[in-house]
């Protein structure tokens, strides 16, 4: 199989089984009131990961098939997610953080980016819900505890995808230390 | 290609918000729904424990809080059903008074209502004290009943309190009459039995029976004393008198050691 095969598999199976376990499981898990929201961070690890266009088409996936779970006006959630998808792979295309701290930014600016974009549209589409002072208490909670669990979310992300991306810069120039043929302190 | 993305997902939007509830999208999401309701389902059971488990994590830590806004939440509302019982019980009371001067026409005698602000505790205690004083045209010796009956007479008069002598005391000296036979005797305490009264200077003790009524008299006991409009329940008599003693008990139509709303007789036409 392709690596570009074996990615969009390994893409669809993260899709799948991560809106599924957030239908399931993590939107019922409510701290402070909010409840945890998987999708965006999924999403922009991904994008994060493999690249501007297929994290745009990931978040599409993503978003569509949370749409169409919910039962709501479709391509909500796919709109909000394609460009979450997309800016994470430009981040990483453009600026390569390697930060330690970037999964956890990235993981809330993707959660504030998804709220927000999501309150902007459903606000576009004329919900009568006032913009309250709990609405952005909620949106700020909910930033705070994505950003609790985008680190691990992150790191789960990037075992599954890892073995199907092309060999990480960082991954070979560790190794390359390590085997010590390249090492300037190894050389004669 | 991020482009078109979002060209379909605008398109997505248009159809399905502008689309009635029973288009084709709606059909697919329904269908799609079908679809994944039993992997949902699944997936949820599996899922159960471990979101129960941070649930209940989530409870725990917001248990203490919590108990403490119920128990505030307690307060207040033990608070407010205390102040609706006595606002109820205020207006009972205050119904009966209302029902007691209409039926007796006590009208004319410038009721005032008052209430029991210090009542001491103990059988003895033969006097209580009321919030209206002479600011409310209160006077010594004005007579005070309440819903049930007589209860005393005023004592000591303060600007806004009076003191109470209450008809167990031996100085109240109520005239009274059984409303059968129409007897006239004197009320006043029984000794050693601080819960009942006694009715004394009967002329034809014999004539008064257990279960009588005995109301004031109208008549003024002893110079200087009270005067009592006339056919105010006192109680009823619970012991005719023998041929030895010709003491008659009466056990008092008030409840003497629980006083709250109370009417004071201003206005009796003094002699």
């Amino acid at each position: 199989m392709s690596d570009r095969k074996n990615v969009a598999l390994r893409l669809g199976v993260l899709a799948f089984v991560s809106v599924l376990v957030q239908i399931a499981g993590v939107a019922q898990i409510h701290v402070f009131g909010v409840g945890f929201d998987l999708a965006p961070l999924v999403v922009a690890a991904a994008g994060f990961l493999t690249g501007a266009l297929s994290g745009a088409l990931f978040g599409f996936g993503v978003g569509l098939f949370l749409d169409l779970a919910y039962v709501q006006t479709l391509g909500v959630f796919a709109l909000v997610f394609c460009l979450v998808g997309y800016t994470a792979g430009r981040v990483r295309e453009l600026r390569a953080p390697e930060a330690p701290f970037t999964p956890l930014a990235l993981g809330a600016a993707a959660t504030a980016v998804a709220s927000c974009g999501y309150a902007v549209l459903e606000v576009i589409l004329g919900v009568t819900s006032p913009v309250s002072l709990q609405l952005v208490r909620d949106i700020l909670v909910g930033i705070a505890l994505n950003s609790l669990i985008a680190v691990p979310v992150y790191s789960i992300v990037r075992r599954w995808l890892i073995p199907a991306l092309p060999e990480d810069p960082r991954r070979r120039r560790r190794r390359a230390y390590t085997t010590g043929g390249l090492s300037p302190l190894s050389r004669p | 290609m991020l482009a078109l993305l979002v060209v379909i997902s605008l398109i997505l939007i248009t159809a399905s918000f502008g689309g009635s509830g029973g288009g084709a999208l709606h059909t697919v999401q329904s269908g799609f729904l079908d679809v994944l309701s039993p992997v949902e389902t699944v997936a949820s059971k599996i899922l159960t424990p471990v979101h129960d488990l941070i649930n209940a994590v989530d409870d725990v830590v917001h248990a203490s809080s919590q108990r403490d806004q119920l128990r505030r939440e307690l307060a207040a509302a033990n608070k407010e059903i205390a102040t609706l019982q006595a606002g109820k019980h205020a207006s009972a009371d205050a119904a009966k008074l209302q029902r007691i001067d209409s039926t007796l026409q006590l009208a004319p005698d410038g009721p005032v209502d008052a209430t029991v602000i210090a009542q001491p505790a103990g059988v003895w205690v033969s006097n209580v004290t009321i919030n209206a004083g002479s600011s409310a045209g209160v006077h010594t010796n004005d007579p005070v009943i309440d819903p049930d009956g007589v209860i005393g007479i005023v004592a000591t008069v303060a600007v806004d309190s009076s003191v109470v002598t209450l008809i167990n005391d031996p100085s109240a000296g109520v005239t009274a009459r059984d409303s059968v036979s129409r007897e006239i005797g004197v009320i006043g305490p029984k000794p050693g039995s601080p819960g009942e009264l006694q009715m004394q200077a009967v002329s034809r003790p014999s004539e008064v029976k257990v279960g009588d009524l005995i109301v004031t008299a109208g008549e003024q006991a002893t110079a200087g004393a009270s005067f009592f409009p006339a056919d105010v329940p006192i109680g009823v008599v619970k012991a005719a008198a023998t041929s030895s003693s010709g003491v008659i008990t009466v056990s008092p139509a008030a409840d003497l050691s629980s006083l709250d709303t109370v009417q004071v007789l201003t206005a009796v036409p003094r002699p």
